[in-house]
């Protein structure tokens, strides 16, 4: 079942009706049983999985809470063994295929039916969210541990399942164990949201990634410069508009429910600095990182160190957070590339910035914003490259760059659909508003909803409906 | 105070009044919008500034010719006869030559339309045509074959990407809403012709330099017309042998001909014998004899149901100037072909043989 399909539609109607129906407790239980429906239909070995994570976890959980003035025995072990499941399914997604045909190449043929392990969807983020449970209540920031049917369904809520937004325990939590309103703004905001996400997915992204000739991955030596430069943008675009636009379907459908989910995206390409750039892409990851691996780590080098700018203190927390962001995406080489690269941004801005006096971003001159966007977005670019074809492929790739001089300019249609994407961004960025439509007046607003409503439906018409990106990892 | 909510305190969702008025406004702007964009997509100055329309699915010419058709029928009020055929037709038959010589020995009017279409051959022919009758009812459908159409090396024409259009599916009778909307709406048939432009622009482009040869009578028009005598080379001659040896889809071929042949039910179905080059006779495997024995086939499968067959190659026709290539007649060509074709058509139809009612 497709978060951008009909059947979708009419499963959340369904179970809409029925919890509006219901009392708090009995809400809960069926938001449970909806969310294991929704995932039997994508593959009941998930389900499976799912419920083993959640019974794990759910014990794990009681033990940190019970010793936790003890030692992080239990904490470590919970961890563990969230990781544990993390890398088996990772590692037999990612090196199975890639083992099998090293042995068939080496005249040892394996039926590989057996060992045809599947990632479940969505695992990633739910065992983050279990983990951070785990860590939250040995860091006493929860009261105690949840109750079960609680707890299960903080990790398998259907609308953020598989692939986030990655929710912390103690508002998630909080929010399950109070009553929900859905009131007439919360419907309209909910409502709105799911319109800029269909938007964004089925008119913007679909469209651009639907555009990207085959030849960038496989033969990037046969474009233009000017052409390479171009696909990699409207990659870059067309990915953030995929996981933009499904965070804001998933969130406005959680709102019907009365259960409000984290915001994803605050248009990243506006970031001045990579900092700024990690607060706005894939922010409940970024802070979820930054909570759980960063903070962590420079503190265990402040308690060695307390000089704030040793070269431990500068380099260690930034790289080892970003190399764990680059695993979690995926058990591969271009992954670890990918991940040492945007450590070493991070780095790169820390080192830049010692010694000199400190400026908010939005108080340097316009120019200096404008060319520091530019430049983020650019070696945004410049990951996105390594994340996709790995380090030769990224030598291929710039080798092309500068050697195919040839200056051709792409098909100047491709750009239609970046209009949208950066005039949507731009007012919400301006207007520190990801709704601004809200304040329109009637006409304008109905206006924009009609027009949204067409564009959906003409763009979602004789093109099968395509998986989203992030639903991938 | 008067208490404005719909719900009671204990439920999750409490709705207070007014609400629904965007969405209600919105509804109203949305047929407003449409409305409009129909109004515009039927206007004949939007019509002539834009390029014909799409009816979906991945077959280059398919919407263009449909939209041609419209037109014609629009501007004409009627067509009088569609012919049906590969793209042996989309060049060999020139509509006007054939209206003018049938009009010269009956004194009537022939409207007619040249739904040839690349790569059609009997298996596609076969879903077309019965389209184009329920659909226009023509009072006589034309169907130019010729025996080399039912070669497999020939491929037996887009058949599966026709059945894949959904306006495609729709006239077939397996209903979907976007069939439906595409045969409902001139607005949404341009918007399927904007989605090729956006996504697929070198397929665009193709349809776009397809749609500068066809003329509106829906020929295609070769730009040059000098009159060379063909001379077929060693080489293309040995390819076109190769093809011809080639049975194995002349099964799917022969039951889609059969299809064709049923549609005498709805209108009067008329099949001709297209011909090709002299020189390809003789490619045959038992040669020349090998061409007549189909011919034959058709002959007796078409009269068996009262459908009248004009065999040509037997009369050498074409003279070497008229040839584009072995198989395909240049203008020259076309023009003295169709001249032909409307007198016999003008005859059979002076003799009783083909009953088309009188305006």
């Amino acid at each position: 079942m497709k978060i951008q399909s009909l059947t979708f539609f009419g499963f959340t109607v369904a179970v809409l009706v029925l919890y509006y129906l219901l009392s708090r407790k009995k809400q809960n239980l069926l938001l449970l049983t909806a969310s294991y429906v929704f995932y039997i239909t994508i593959s009941y070995y998930f389900a499976l999985i799912l419920m083993a994570v959640t019974l794990g976890n759910y014990f794990l959980g009681r033990k940190v809470y019970a010793y936790r003035d003890t030692g992080k025995k239990w904490l470590l072990a919970g961890i563990g063994f969230n990781l544990l499941a993390l890398c088996f399914f990772k590692a037999a997604h990612f090196f199975v295929p890639d083992a099998l045909s090293l042995l068939s190449r080496l005249g040892i043929n394996i039926q590989a039916q057996g060992l045809n392990i599947l990632l479940p969807i969505g695992l990633s983020f739910y065992v983050l969210q279990a983990i951070s449970y785990l860590v939250d209540l040995y860091r006493k920031q929860i009261p105690g541990p949840a109750h079960f049917l609680d707890f299960a369904l903080y990790l398998a809520y259907f609308p953020k399942l598989t692939a986030g937004p990655i929710e912390r325990p103690r508002t998630f939590l909080a929010k399950l164990s109070r009553r929900r309103v859905v009131d007439n703004k919360i419907l309209s905001k909910s409502f709105t949201l799911i319109i800029i996400g269909l938007i964004r997915k089925i008119v913007i992204a679909d469209t651009l990634l639907l555009a990207i000739p085959a030849k960038l991955m496989k033969a990037p030596l046969e474009l233009s410069p000017l052409e390479l430069v171009t696909w990699v943008a409207v990659y870059l675009v067309g990915i953030y508009n995929d996981f933009c636009g499904y965070t804001n379907i998933v969130r406005g459908v959680s709102g019907f429910f009365g259960i409000e989910l984290s915001r994803n995206f605050i248009n990243p390409f506006f970031s001045r600095n990579f900092t700024e750039f990690w607060n706005r892409w894939h922010v409940t990851l970024s802070l979820w990182l930054r909570d759980y691996i960063y903070f962590p780590i420079g503190r265990a080098l402040a308690r060695r160190s307390p000089r704030r700018n040793t070269p431990a203190n500068i380099i260690l927390p930034p790289l080892l957070t970003m190399l764990a962001s680059g695993l979690w995406h995926g058990f591969g080489l271009n992954f670890i590339a990918w991940g040492v690269l945007m450590g070493i941004f991070l780095i790169g801005e820390r080192l830049l910035s010692l010694g000199r006096p400190l400026i908010a971003p939005d108080k340097r001159p316009f120019y200096r914003q404008a060319a520091a966007m530019v430049t983020v977005s650019l070696l945004t670019m410049v990951s996105l490259i390594v994340g996709i074809m790995g380090v030769s492929g990224t030598v291929r790739f710039f080798a092309g760059l500068f050697s195919n001089l040839k200056w051709v300019l792409p098909d100047s249609r491709v750009f239609i659909m970046f209009f949208p994407s950066f005039w949507l961004d731009l007012i919400q960025h301006r207007r520190k508003d990801e709704l601004f439509f809200l304040s329109y007046p009637l006409i304008g607003r109905a206006l924009l909803l009609a027009f949204a409503i067409l564009t959906i439906f003409l763009f979602s018409q004789s093109r099968i409906p395509a998986p989203f990106v992030y639903q991938g990892f | 105070m008067k208490k404005n909510k719909l719900t009671n305190k204990k439920q999750t969702l409490k709705l207070k009044k007014p609400f629904g008025y965007t969405i209600g406004a919105a509804f109203i702007f949305l047929i407003i919008l449409l409305a409009l964009a129909e109004i515009a997509a039927r206007s004949d100055s939007v019509r002539s500034a834009l390029p014909a329309p799409s009816m979906g699915g991945a077959i280059k010419s398919f919407g263009m010719k449909f939209a041609y058709l419209d037109r014609l029928v629009e501007k004409k009020g009627r067509v009088d006869c569609i012919v049906i055929g590969s793209s042996m037709i989309l060049l060999g038959i020139d509509p006007p030559a054939f209206s003018r010589a049938y009009k010269a020995r009956t004194g009537r009017e022939m409207i007619c339309f040249n739904f040839g279409l690349g790569g059609f051959l009997p298996p596609g022919t076969a879903i077309a045509a019965k389209i184009l009758v329920e659909k226009y009812k023509p009072k006589l459908l034309l169907w130019g074959i010729n025996p080399i159409s039912f070669r497999a090396k020939f491929k037996q024409g887009p058949v599966d990407f026709l059945e894949k259009i959904p306006w495609v599916r729709y006239r077939r009778g397996d209903f979907n809403f976007e069939g439906w909307l595409t045969d409902l709406s001139y607005a949404y048939r341009y918007f399927l012709r904007f989605r090729v432009w956006s996504e697929q622009p070198e397929y665009s482009r193709g349809i776009t330099k397809a749609e500068s040869f066809i003329s509106k009578y829906g020929r295609k028009v070769k730009k040059t017309n000098k009159l060379i005598p063909l001379k077929p080379k060693p080489g293309k001659l040995k390819r076109f042998r190769r093809n011809l040896t080639d049975s194995r889809g002349a099964k799917k071929a022969l039951t889609a001909f059969k299809k064709v042949l049923k549609l005498r039910s709805q209108t009067q179905v008329v099949i001709f014998e297209i011909p090709v080059h002299r020189s390809v006779l003789p490619l045959y495997r038992d040669g020349a004899e090998g061409h007549y024995r189909v011919v034959s086939y058709i002959k007796k499968q078409a009269n068996r149901r009262g459908i009248m067959f004009f065999p040509t190659m037997h009369l050498d026709l074409i003279p070497d100037e008229g040839w584009s290539n072995l198989n395909h007649m240049n203008n020259y060509g076309a023009l003295v072909f169709s001249t032909w074709l409307g007198e016999q058509i003008a005859q059979a139809v002076k003799k009783g043989l083909i009953k088309i009612g009188i305006d």
